[in-house]
């Protein structure tokens, strides 16, 4: 899964939040297990219309982009490959063609997601946010016509390693022949993070499987997996030509300049590290009686965002390690901002719906506004979705809320538009520092 | 096995565990008369002794203690492993009516308590699912089962979401008394076990995966 399927889609967030949890980080995103809940807050209700005007499908008004044109042809032929798949099943898929229900349904989900990720690809903001609603359209419609040709045709898993074989091996070449081209810094991080990580997905076809008892979907879900990998492998084909066309002839590679923005980066976050709190004393500030608050809990996350994770190590590659050490520099400026403002006399509590309505109104705010205060619009766009992913995950939790609603209710939503809004707004001095280092070479 | 055999095994059980449990181990208890599960297989329990099946597809139970004060209903809301060891709790068991309930009966009065025991367990199972018995492991005071979840053939007709009950009857080739055994566990794990051990009688079971169904003993 690459950084955009993982942040950017409503699907590839909760997936995300599924794979946090499976290793044990979902604690901490949500406070640390053995914090309060906040039991010192005084119990407050209010009505689900006072909250903010979320409709079923918010949006966060921040798409990722490429600094480049995406061609027409390549959306449509991912378009075709997604329909091609969907016309080899035999819709509505009834309990005569397939008896067992539980195949029968995981099957139809498939077909409905393929269809609403085309759908979702026409109506996306941007291009980036296109090929991302496409991949997942051809994924999720390779799944369905696999499993429907695993009862059909017994199609089987080792029918496809071939095809799974010819991709991540055509894929791993072209990560090693990665040339980093490129003039401008910025836009170049911008395109060869995405490229590192469409490349990372396409590698590597995992024959981990969640139905690894049920034969059909076990196929099917084989299938989607190489599909993805040949989606992925497809796009950063695709970007890398386009931005290389877009260079002039003499454009070298940027890669040492990366590298080495990554390593002063990299130091540079290690030094502010050792100036925080350790996680023993995250949410202790002097003269300040929180504890069992949610402003005790709000620290505490802040204190994992900026923490959390190797400083600008990314695996991906040194392009997504700049990225990365963005996103951190902002959560450590935020963390800072908010003990200073805590020790002031800030206090993060939910006492009606208007704290809710004015952390949301703030936190998106930021998250529009932090782009176009950064000195590189299209670099900060990109490290903020995974703030954005949060919030918009916020937003769907107060869109479910209705009638009265407990304060406790809004608790998750409530800290996450104070941390991610705190983060989109030390962005642009983050996204600065990133462009001093790759103007320091 | 003669009746000193229960005898000797709750005096066992009385005494000392420990003797008891080095038997159920396999490792050898010549000085006493308890029969041992099999030996455990690469970490796993042994392999099931041979076993009858039951699959009812309703919200009633598959087998309950008719002389119970609780009703087919709630021996399917809360259902409990029972430890049959004499001939008089195998007659105060119910079978539901469905195909291979003679069988099942008939498995179980064939069984010779004096030197088995009958275990039963019973659980729910989405309807589109079935288990599997893998393993088995069982001590004067303890019983241990292993399942493993698969999936059921695409041809097979089942609704999501919904569950059916499964029972299985074990006859351990052992004289266990119900008051001792006090400890009933099983475990379950996915993609079905190393080896199949198909029940001897009773119900059909739906066909996994390639869409055939595994033929039983149902006379």
């Amino acid at each position: 899964m690459t950084d955009d399927d993982a942040r950017g889609s409503r699907r590839g967030f909760l997936s995300t939040l599924g794979a946090t949890a499976a290793t044990g980080g979902l604690a901490a995103l949500a406070g640390c297990a053995t914090l309060s809940d906040g039991s010192r807050s005084e119990q407050v209700t209010f009505h689900a219309s006072e909250l903010p005007a979320v409709d079923d499908h918010p949006v966060v008004a921040l798409g990722a982009t490429y600094p480049i044109t995406i061609p027409g042809s390549h959306r449509r032929d991912a378009q075709t490959r997604a329909n091609d798949a969907l016309e080899d099943i035999p819709t509505p898929l009834g309990n005569r063609r397939v008896p067992n229900g539980h195949v029968r349904e995981h099957l139809t989900d498939a077909v409905t997601e393929a269809r609403d990720d085309l759908d979702d690809a026409l109506r996306a903001p941007t291009a980036r946010e296109t090929l991302q609603s496409l991949r997942s359209a051809r994924a999720r419609a390779r799944y369905a016509s696999v499993g429907w040709a695993a009862i059909e045709d017994d199609l089987t898993v080792a029918a496809l390693d071939d095809e799974a074989t010819d991709v991540t091996d055509r894929a791993a070449d072209a990560r090693d022949a990665m040339a980093y081209v490129g003039t401008d810094p910025a836009p170049a991080v911008v395109v060869h993070a995405s490229r590192e990580r469409l490349l990372d997905a396409a590698a590597s076809v995992s024959e981990d499987v969640s139905h690894d008892d049920v034969r059909v979907l076990h196929v099917a879900e084989f299938g989607e997996h190489v599909e993805r990998a040949r989606a992925s492998l497809a796009d950063a084909t695709t970007v890398g030509e386009r931005f290389r066309d877009a260079q002039p002839d003499d454009a070298g590679s940027l890669r040492p300049t990366i590298e080495t923005a990554r390593d002063r980066l990299r130091e540079e976050l290690e030094s502010a590290l050792a100036d925080l709190p350790d996680e023993d004393a995250a949410s202790t500030v002097t003269g300040a009686d929180i504890a069992d608050t949610r402003t005790e809990r709000l620290l505490y996350e802040f204190h994992y965002e900026a923490t959390g994770g190797d400083p600008a190590s990314s695996r991906y590659g040194p392009a997504s390690g700049v990225l990365d050490a963005v996103r951190q520099l902002a959560a450590i400026r935020a963390y800072r901002a908010v003990r200073e403002r805590v020790a002031s006399g800030t206090r993060y509590e939910v006492t009606d719906a208007a704290a809710v309505r004015d952390a949301y109104a703030t936190a998106h705010e930021a998250l529009r506004a932090a782009p176009r205060r950064s000195d590189a619009p299209g670099l900060a766009r990109v490290a903020l979705q995974y703030a954005a992913g949060h919030v918009r995950f916020a937003d769907e939790r107060l869109a479910e809320l209705s009638g009265e609603v407990d304060a406790r209710d809004v608790d998750g939503a409530y800290e996450q538009y104070v941390v991610q809004g705190g983060i989109a707004a030390a962005t642009p001095v983050a996204v600065g520092t990133a462009l001093d280092a790759l103007d320091a070479n | 096995m003669s009746p000193s055999r229960r005898a000797l095994l709750s005096a066992a059980t009385a005494a000392t565990t420990s003797v008891a449990l080095a038997g159920c181990s396999g490792t050898g208890s010549s000085e006493s008369d308890v029969e041992s599960s099999p030996e455990a297989v690469d970490g796993g329990l042994g392999d099931p002794p041979p076993y009858a099946y039951l699959r009812v597809d309703t919200d009633l139970a598959a087998v309950w203690r008719s002389r119970d004060d609780q009703s087919r209903r709630e021996a399917r809301r809360h259902p409990r492993p029972l430890v049959v060891d004499s001939q008089s709790r195998a007659d105060d068991l119910a079978y539901a009516d469905v195909d291979g309930a003679d069988a099942v009966r008939e498995f179980v009065a064939d069984t010779d308590f004096d030197a088995e025991t009958v275990y039963v367990d019973q659980r729910e199972v989405q309807s589109c699912y079935r288990l599997e018995l893998c393993g088995a492991s069982w001590t004067s005071t303890d019983i241990d089962l292993e399942y493993s979840r698969v999936g059921l053939a695409y041809d097979v007709p089942c609704e999501a979401d919904v569950e059916v009950i499964e029972a299985r009857f074990l006859r351990l080739p052992d004289a266990l008394s119900h008051e001792d055994v006090t400890s009933m566990g099983s475990s379950t794990g996915t993609g079905g076990c190393p080896d199949d051990h198909a029940p001897v009688a009773g119900s059909e079971r739906p066909g996994h995966d390639g869409g055939t169904t595994t033929e039983v003993e149902s006379a």
